[in-house]
């Protein structure tokens, strides 16, 4: 294919921020109230491009501090600092709508299993991953073993 | 290679008569009038004709009384003669082979009454030409469905009637196939692919200066490592949306079944119009996990059908409520894809049922569960409909969490505001405007003081669509997964060169440009020779310059400012 070429001669500087982005994915496995990092995935060249307004960082913001039911406050810290989302709480199983119209129920939360999270941030070297449930005064700290892979 | 064997010219145009049953004459006359009503025959016999092409000419009798039959004589076997109704008949055939055709002499028609009176055409000569057939190959199949790095072979037989010699060439996506011919059978492996790849194998046959393309339709599937994991959507890596099908309750032998099932879904998201523009971004993955029996246990955790996943009904009392082996589900996606956003699992049963949360389970007959379902775990969609019962959950929200739930009436403030094109008359109640977004009482369980932007939407009811607020969530978070580049260069945002000399910068959106478009500036006018390239390349003078790429979602579905959806790289560019 012909490259299209253009040619200036003029010479003017601004340069604006870019926030490159990257993701880690972490799987978790929990029984009661005990949860460990199972594997944690770097998706590095699929985040790339996003860039984090102004107003989502905001909307971010302006969840409350009280974490909602069905809901949970992830936090985690890295060597580059300490991020924290409110989320659904991935744990909970739903009955989806029932053929007669009947909602989805009660949500329910298996003793143990397993979740899938994924932190939004730029090359993320996690040190630290907490849990904060709803009505709860401490937060859970997650295992991160050392080696993980 | 065409040639004629003989020519000769008979009557053009018979007519004749007859007065008696049995004495058939055959000298041509003058039509009968009805004062003498003689039996008549008449005809206008074509004399020259080709191989495989259709011969036919009419045959009217006058004057018969009664039925009559039609006869012919001294034909060549293809040429019939048959009635088509009580006075006329058609005399047909096609020559098909070389033996069919010829010079065919003294070929006679009649017909013959009730009254056994007998009449017939004058006799006449058929010339047939013989035409050189095209050589004839035969496949043992006519399509190829095959995994990366899977070998084949499809045996063929070519004739040529003429026994002409024949040469075989392969064109079309003979080099994904790695195909090669022999002398009876075409053999391959197909390329390890990373994106779903299906065309044509073209075999052309070439004989006596003439070509003739024959056709295999061919698809390949990108397969994992492990051989396990099979993309049947999109791409096995790289740009886009991760969706891992798995099956449950599918033995060996019905590995077919669990695969269309799970295209099945892939056309569920695809009818849905609202998300079908952006379905590219979808790479959808489908895992072998066959069961030693189908179906699911009637009661989770009674293990009576010997699954894979140990799938069962009636999870935590609830009949429809279908749980699973979790640690297991997610365990068996990452496995095979690591970058996995999203999971589905289809269960082989009959009956009704299914679960949201992290991941979707839905019984095969039900595929809407799962897309609805996904709107809650990949577009955080919340539940538009009513249900009393539960209302009280509810009680954990709060305004802003929601793209399509409010607690407002005010259509400035609601969410999804910048969808109601006006605020001063928009629709409020159910079957005002269908489709039209505006402020509907009932949504997150209850049926007031809730707010949701449709009548209907596919957050209310399994068989409805998105509607506009729900797809502009869906394809933001598309665009939040993947990132709406696949590729940018340079890496780097500072850039330092050589003055006039070529300095390449390039982008490559997640989307085609019907759905994306690419902007150019430097030094902050807009490039309007470059829109929609892909590359720039700028050659200047020293200094420093400002190169800014855009791309900006074009399709009309995301109204709200999104950084996900739009994009933007600058780089400062120093050349000396």
């Amino acid at each position: 294919m012909k490259k299209l070429v253009i040619s200036l001669s003029l010479a003017v500087a601004a340069a604006l921020p870019v926030t490159a982005q990257a993701d880690m994915k972490v799987l978790v496995e929990y029984e009661g109230e005990v949860h460990t990092v199972l594997k944690t995935f770097n998706i590095s060249a699929r985040g790339m491009s996003r860039q984090i307004t102004t107003d989502q960082i905001a909307a971010q913001k302006a969840s409350p501090d009280r974490v909602p039911e069905n809901h949970i406050r992830l936090s985690w810290a890295g060597v580059d600092g300490a991020s924290s989302i409110l989320m659904d709480d991935p744990r909970l199983v739903w009955a989806p709508m029932g053929e007669d119209g009947q909602g989805h129920g009660s949500a329910i939360i298996p003793d143990k299993g397993v979740y899938l999270l994924t932190l939004e941030g730029d090359d993320i070297q996690l040190e630290t991953l907490k849990i904060a449930f709803p009505g709860r005064q401490a937060a859970t700290k997650i295992n991160v073993p050392l080696d993980l892979d | 290679m065409n040639f004629i064997r003989q020519a000769l010219l008979i009557l053009p145009f018979a007519f004749v008569s007859a007065c008696g049953g049995g004495g058939g004459n055959s000298s041509p006359t003058t039509p009968p009038v009805a004062s003498n009503p003689n039996l008549t025959i008449s005809a206008t016999p074509i004399l020259k004709s080709e191989e495989d092409a259709l011969y036919s000419f009419p045959v009217t009798v006058n004057n018969a009384s009664g039925i009559v039959q039609f006869e012919i004589e001294n034909a060549p076997a293809w040429l019939r003669v048959s009635g088509t109704d009580t006075r006329s008949a058609k005399v047909s055939g096609t020559p098909r082979t070389d033996s069919d055709t010829g010079i065919f002499s003294n070929i006679i028609v009649s017909a013959t009454d009730e009254k056994q009176r007998t009449i017939s055409l004058s006799p006449f000569t058929l010339e047939v030409t013989a035409v050189n057939d095209p050589p004839v190959i035969t496949f043992e199949k006519t399509s190829l469905v095959l995994d990366a790095r899977e070998r084949f072979r499809i045996n063929y037989n070519v004739t040529d009637e003429e026994g002409d010699a024949v040469e075989l060439r392969l064109g079309g996506i003979v080099n994904d196939l790695n195909a090669e011919v022999t002398d009876t059978a075409i053999t391959g492996v197909a390329r390890d692919v990373n994106v779903v790849r299906s065309g044509n194998l073209n075999v052309t046959l070439s004989s006596s200066g003439e070509t003739f393309d024959n056709r295999i339709d061919a698809k390949i599937f990108p397969v994992t490592e492990s051989g396990n994991g099979r993309t049947i959507f999109g791409r096995k890596s790289g740009a886009g949306v991760n969706l891992v099908v798995l099956g449950d309750g599918y033995t060996a032998q019905q590995s077919d079944l669990y695969r269309a099932d799970a295209e099945d879904f892939i056309t569920e998201m695809h009818l849905d119009q609202g998300i079908l523009s952006h379905m590219s971004a979808w790479n959808v993955h489908v895992v072998d996990t066959p069961s030693n029996q189908s179906g699911a246990d009637s009661d989770y955790g009674t293990d009576t059908v010997d699954t894979y996943f140990g799938s069962g009904y009636n999870c935590a009392n609830i009949q429809r409520l279908i749980c699973a082996n979790r640690s297991l589900v997610w365990s068996t996606a990452l496995t095979e894809y690591p970058e996995v956003d999203q999971v589905v699992l289809i269960v082989n049963d009959a009956r009704y049922g299914g679960s949201g949360g992290s991941f979707s389970i839905y019984a095969r007959s039900a595929p809407s569960i799962a897309l609805h379902e996904m709107g809650h775990s990949f577009a955080d969609l919340r539940d538009e409909y009513v249900d009393e019962a539960i209302a009280d959950r509810a009680n954990s929200f709060f305004e802003g969490r929601d793209s399509n739930v409010s607690k407002s009436t005010n259509p400035s403030v609601v969410p999804w505001s910048h969808w109601i094109e006006d605020k001063n008359n928009y629709p409020t109640r159910e079957g005002d405007a269908p489709g039209q977004v505006g402020v509907f009482e009932g949504a997150l369980y209850n049926a007031s003081g809730f707010y949701r932007p449709l009548g209907d939407s596919r957050m209310r009811s399994n068989d409805a669509f998105f509607g506009q607020v729900g797809t502009e969530e869906w394809i933001e978070h598309i665009y939040r997964a993947a990132g709406p580049v696949s590729d940018v260069m340079p890496a780097s945002s500072d850039v330092m060169a050589a003055a006039n000399e070529d300095v390449e910068f390039s982008i490559q959106p997640l989307f085609n440009l019907d759905i994306q478009k690419i902007t150019w500036s430097i030094n902050g006018v807009v490039q309007d020779g470059f829109s929609n390239k892909s590359e720039l390349v700028l050659n200047a003078s020293g200094g420093d310059y400002v190169v800014e790429v855009k791309v900006e979602d074009v399709t009309g579905k995301v109204r709200k400012p999104n950084a996900y959806a739009n994009y933007s790289r600058v780089w400062t560019v120093a050349l000396n």
